[in-house]
């Protein structure tokens, strides 16, 4: 897309120069950095920011002054801005893959794996429960260093065992047990059962390196996404390639379950393959050990063994290619008791069959459970990390959507082939898209701007291609006046003087456009929230009840309804400011329902919190990320729903304050290094 | 739209920019100090302060807070082995909350609470809300009621967040350490505590520069600011050391840290996300409910007992602290094939302190522990009733905290059996 927009681009920029030109000098050098800055920033400024790509000042000024004189087309400096490896290395990995990329995952590497070591006479130990007597040690060859020995506990070698019979656990399950597991490990036994193995290959040598390998779970992750999209692959692959880019830990880890999976056959070879893997991050093949064992970033380190069982795997594979299966609501005791008389609902196809084709249920599970038959090589993360050809479906099976009639295709009942299914559906690129677009656009962007993002993924499928378009739009909106505003505390309307709530024309021409397809003659009368769960109520009648009011209000307003998505933002907000007015008679009382329904108690929306970790650490010695590791759930948080709340507030303050101090001994340098980053552009995404 | 508009307009805005910088310019002595606390000042009406804990995963109502004898219930029902029933000031307690029969009197319970949902992540979204379909970025009950504060620093911590269904926009907390790392805004404050007058000062000069475009980004913004300044003043928190158990640990810590927050006013309410849905015992229910309720009921009563014998202004914490727990989801009444309970959208939810008839034990399960209609007046099993949902408790809760539930999206009914 070529936007012919300089001239209007330049009123714009010459404008926000004249109102940057009026704030210098007020603030005067003095003030340099006193938190004086606008609410609004220049495009250029946000366009980079939102790339993960912050511009320095004088690289800013520049693009600002070339766009101006029309030197530069906004064009080249999206350009500019997409081509920077940042874009694939922080923003994608997030936008994509925030609740996965920054939470440790737990079944991965059993931490019970783990050695600890003490001193005797003859040199270290190691051992996983209890120290041994040092003559009773054994002499192996360890994995991380094959030309060494180190003397291990027997209890923590046991070379020959791979697996546990059920009955040798209290784990009682109906899946095969594995030695790589949680449940085969020290943490979660009831006496010795497995041990380290040959070579020790199921153990780390200390917590440092579990801490090491933990991280390279993630940054497979991270460095495969933003492989595929710094180098304009179509993002389709990230979820069907057999490749990810992988360093040497990474690379161990998928040596280790292939010794699983083929019980030790070729160890010595696999180990010695390890070495010999760059230690940096590398784009390599994953050896199948089964024709469609692997499905990208799928079957990868981090996601494949995050969620313990089948299903929640498959719901978060769901969720991160289609954008769906996060809500599950509508179950009753009733319907559960009435379908699980013998409550195995994961084990037994005639149980997770029954909850796919039952009513309610069938909208998630048979998406979920008919989607986890192509997984069933990769076990439930607790029992084993291993693919296991045995557990592994064979023939084809269905892919569903929506529900158990709406049947998408089948195929092989492989990863792989399921990967290929799944991303040719439109949920694919629509989640892609809305990622992006709520991401640079927000969520009041025209819908015809969301769908040129649409249908350049779904031309292309390349997600720069993509991105850089919204940047395109984004700055083609910074030149144009703002949609009018609704000034939702003045909507006229009918108040509220007992308790039903009269529906005037205006109201009921409303309701009847958006949600008479649902409401209609055949629903249920609203008695009370209880009495209505999970079905459609029927919302003819001239007044309503106060508590039916409330709810359709709250309904409509956080985005629940209407279900077809057929509301654009400002007659949403409309509606939502006609329903308090009609509901509300007192001001004060509007007032608190507009805070509520309208504003939503919603902050600015803010920055991916790994790029405000960068921006804190911007231009001190030592540069780069953050070397704490912030327990911050905002990091799990999809980047279109970050906002300045307090909690990230505090994390990027405490950050400054830290690199700030770190940086500098004396305070004035100090507090001048804070005060230059502590900004509210440096929290927050700003509007143009 | 003609580039004759574009440049009058333009010229109108380049003016009218140019004309409030100026007038900024002229303005520029520092702003006052805001004398409120947040974006507007609330008397907070009701409790002074409120806890919500979240026992994650689904605790088991029969060894809790609604057991039954062999005689009450199903054969198929799986009841603890021993099954021993603690009586206490008109409530029965299971086995594994026997020890909080001395805080009976100050407890009441409500069995028997459809929640809609047999998944984590929806059951642990509404329950922040206190409310069925509630979405992602709706904001917790305690949000809400923390709008609404006068001395305290924070209208609402969060503490030990697991999954991030618990987020909302006005989160401010700390996450479980294993899962998200070590770092936390309280040990990083303390480390920090040189550098935090500038940073609040910072902080409060950003607030007022967004109040206009952002009224609650402001009121975030000052809560840090609050925060950072009353922490060094604050006592050090200590927490007990008493597991080693990470989960039980962290339970107790988590508990500990609620009580701190109290005890220093230094939020309203409190949101505590225990157990990292440990109570969800697929696999050996007995053991995992019992290694479980066991780190609760010792933190939970330490935490009752330390409300309690702390006074100010004449009245106990505990009688000006609301406190309301429970549970994400429920656990399937019959054991499965791995000795493990799966998943109900019904459970249990106590509740103790302000407000609270302690000794009221309000709903019943029937002999498949299946919840039965009851009357939100008295609490017991009536025909006529309904069965309470979670939308009620969030109703209620508001009722107590003196706001108008209706106002916040809460259309459930009021428990009024459980008022004092």
């Amino acid at each position: 897309m070529s936007i012919r927009v300089t001239v209007r681009v330049s009123l714009v920029l010459v404008s926000l120069v004249l109102v940057s030109l009026v704030v210098s000098a007020c603030s005067g050098k003095a003030n340099e950095g006193s938190g004086d800055a606008p609410t609004s920033i220049s495009v250029v400024e946000s366009l980079s920011l939102l790339a993960g790509n912050p511009l320095s000042d004088e690289e800013r000024k520049r693009w600002e002054t070339k766009l101006r004189d029309g030197e530069a087309t906004a064009d080249d400096f999206v350009d500019r801005l997409v081509t920077d490896k940042a874009l694939g290395r922080i923003i994608a990995p997030n936008l994509l893959f925030s609740p996965y990329l920054n939470v440790k995952n737990y079944y991965a590497i059993p931490s019970g794996y783990t050695l600890k070591t003490f001193k005797s006479p003859t040199g270290p130990i190691h051992y996983l429960r209890d120290r041994c007597e040092p003559d009773a040690a054994i002499v192996v060859a360890p994995w991380w260093d094959l030309r060494t020995t180190v003397k291990v506990c027997p209890d923590s070698y046991s070379p020959e065992r791979w697996s546990l019979a059920v009955t040798e656990h209290s784990y009682r399950s109906e899946m095969p047990l594995s030695c790589d597991s949680q449940v085969g490990s020290p943490e979660k036994e009831d006496k010795a059962l497995c041990g380290c193995g040959p070579n020790l290959y199921r153990c780390l040598p200390d917590f440092d390196a579990y801490r090491r390998m933990q991280k390279a779970l993630s940054s497979e992750l991270r460095d495969t996404t933003a492989h595929i999209v710094n180098s304009q692959r179509p993002l389709k692959e990230l979820f069907t390639t057999e490749y990810s880019m992988r360093g040497r830990d990474a690379e161990a880890l998928y040596q280790r379950r292939a010794i699983s999976a083929t019980q030790g056959i070729d160890i010595k070879a696999r180990l010695k393959s390890i070495s010999r893997w760059p230690e940096e991050p590398f784009w390599g093949r994953r050896e199948p050990l089964f024709p469609g064992q692997h499905a990208g970033v799928l079957t990868g380190l981090q996601l494949m063994t995050w969620a313990p069982d089948r299903r929640q795997r498959q719901r978060l594979f769901m969720e991160v290619m289609w954008c769906s299966g996060r809500d599950s609501f509508g179950a009753t005791t009733e319907k559960i008791f009435e379908i699980s008389n013998s409550p195995n609902l994961a084990f037994t196809s005639d149980s997770w069959e029954l909850l796919a084709n039952t009513e309610v249920c069938t909208n998630c599970h048979a998406r979920l459970d008919y989607g986890f038959q192509f997984f069933k090589g990769y076990p439930d993360a607790r029992a084993g990390t291993h693919f296991m050809e045995s557990e592994a479906r064979s023939g084809n099976g269905p892919l569903y959507g929506d529900n158990i009639n709406d049947l998408r295709g089948e195929t092989l009942l492989t990863p792989a082939s399921f990967a290929q299914l799944a991303t040719a559906q439109p949920e694919f690129p629509e989640c892609i898209a809305s990622h992006i677009s709520n991401y640079v656009l927000g969520p009041a962007a025209p819908k015809a701007q969301h769908q040129e993002i649409l249908d350049e993924f779904t031309k292309k499928g390349i997600f720069r291609d993509a991105f850089r378009l919204a940047l395109l739009l984004r700055f083609k909106n910074s030149s144009e006046p703002n949609e009018p505003v609704v000034n939702t505390s003045e909507v006229a309307g009918s108040a509220h003087t007992g308790a039903d709530i009269a529906i005037d024309t205006e109201l009921r021409a409303a309701v009847d456009e958006y949600c008479q397809d649902c409401h209609d003659n055949e629903s249920i009368a609203f008695g009370s929230v209880a009495e209505s769960y999970g079905k459609a109520v029927y919302l003819g009648e001239a007044t309503w009840s106060k508590e039916l009011a409330v709810r359709a209000l709250e309904q409509v307003a956080y985005l629940n309804m209407p279900r077809n998505d057929a509301l654009r933002q400002p007659e949403r907000e409309a509606l939502v400011a006609k329903l308090i007015t009609s509901i509300w008679a007192a001001p004060d009382d509007r007032k608190r329902a507009h805070e509520y329904y309208s504003d939503q108690f919603r902050p600015l929306p803010s920055h991916q919190l790994d790029l405000a970790l960068e921006l804190a650490h911007q231009g001190l010695s030592g540069e780069g990320t953050s070397e704490r590791t912030w327990g911050s759930v905002e990091r799990s948080i999809y980047s279109d729903q970050l906002v300045v709340s307090p909690g990230y507030a505090a994390v990027v303050a405490l950050e400054i304050a830290a690199a700030c101090t770190e940086a500098h001994t004396e305070l004035p340098a100090q507090v001048a290094c804070m005060k230059k980053r502590l900004t509210i552009k440096g929290l927050g995404r700003l509007p143009n | 739209m003609s580039l004759e508009v574009k440049r009058r307009e333009f010229l109108a805005y380049a003016a009218a920019l140019a004309a409030g910088g100026i007038v900024g310019c002229k303005s520029k002595a520092a702003p006052p100090k805001p004398a409120f606390q947040g974006v507007e000042p609330r008397a907070p009406g009701g409790p002074r302060y409120v806890v919500q804990l979240l026992l994650s995963g689904g605790h088991d109502p029969v060894y809790t807070v609604d057991p039954k004898t062999r005689a009450q219930v199903e054969p198929d029902i799986d009841l603890p082995r021993t099954n021993t029933i603690t009586e206490a000031a008109g409530l029965r307690f299971g086995e594994h909350f026997a020890p909080l029969q001395k805080h009976a009197s100050s407890i009441a319970v409500l069995n028997g609470v459809q929640v809609g949902t047999a998944n984590h992540d929806t059951g642990v979204k509404q329950f922040v809300r206190l409310k069925t379909r509630a979405t992602d970025v709706m904001p917790g009950a305690l949000d809400i009621i923390g709008t609404a504060r006068d001395t305290q620093a924070v209208g609402t911590m969060h503490l030990g967040a697991f999954m991030r269904t618990s987020h909302s926009p006005k989160f401010f907390g700390t996450s479980d350490s294993f899962y998200f790392g070590e770092d936390n805004i309280f040990d990083m404050a303390t480390a920090q505590k040189e550098a935090a007058p500038e940073i609040a000062e910072l902080l409060r000069s950003q607030a007022d520069q967004v109040r206009r475009a952002s009224p609650t980004t402001q009121d975030n913004l000052i809560q840090v600011a609050n925060l950072l300044e009353r922490l060094p003043a604050a006592p050090t928190f200590r927490p007990s050391r008493v597991h080693e158990d990470y989960i039980a640990q962290s339970i107790s810590d988590s508990l500990d840290r609620a009580s701190w927050l109290i005890a220093n006013d230094l939020t309203r309410c409190v949101f505590v996300d225990l157990g990292l849905l440990g109570w969800d015992t697929h696999i050996q229910n007995f053991e995992r409910q019992l290694l479980m309720n066991s780190a609760f009921v010792e933190a939970f009563s330490r935490f009752l007992t330390t409300l309690r014998t702390t006074k100010r202004g004449g009245s106990s914490l505990l009688e000006q602290t609301l406190v309301v727990a429970g549970s994400d989801l429920g656990r399937f009444p019959k054991i499965n094939a791995m000795n493990g309970k799966d998943h109900l959208p019904q459970t249990s939810y106590f509740f103790a302190g302000y407000g609270i008839a302690g000794g009221k034990a309000c709903g019943q399960t029937d002999r498949s522990m299946k919840g039965q209609k009851m009357s939100f007046k008295t609490g017991t099993t009536d025909a006529a009733g309904s069965i309470p949902i979670v939308d009620d408790i969030g109703t209620t809760l508001m009722r107590l905290c003196k706001m108008d539930p209706s106002l916040y999206g809460y259309a459930g009914r009021t428990l009024e059996c459980l008022f004092a």
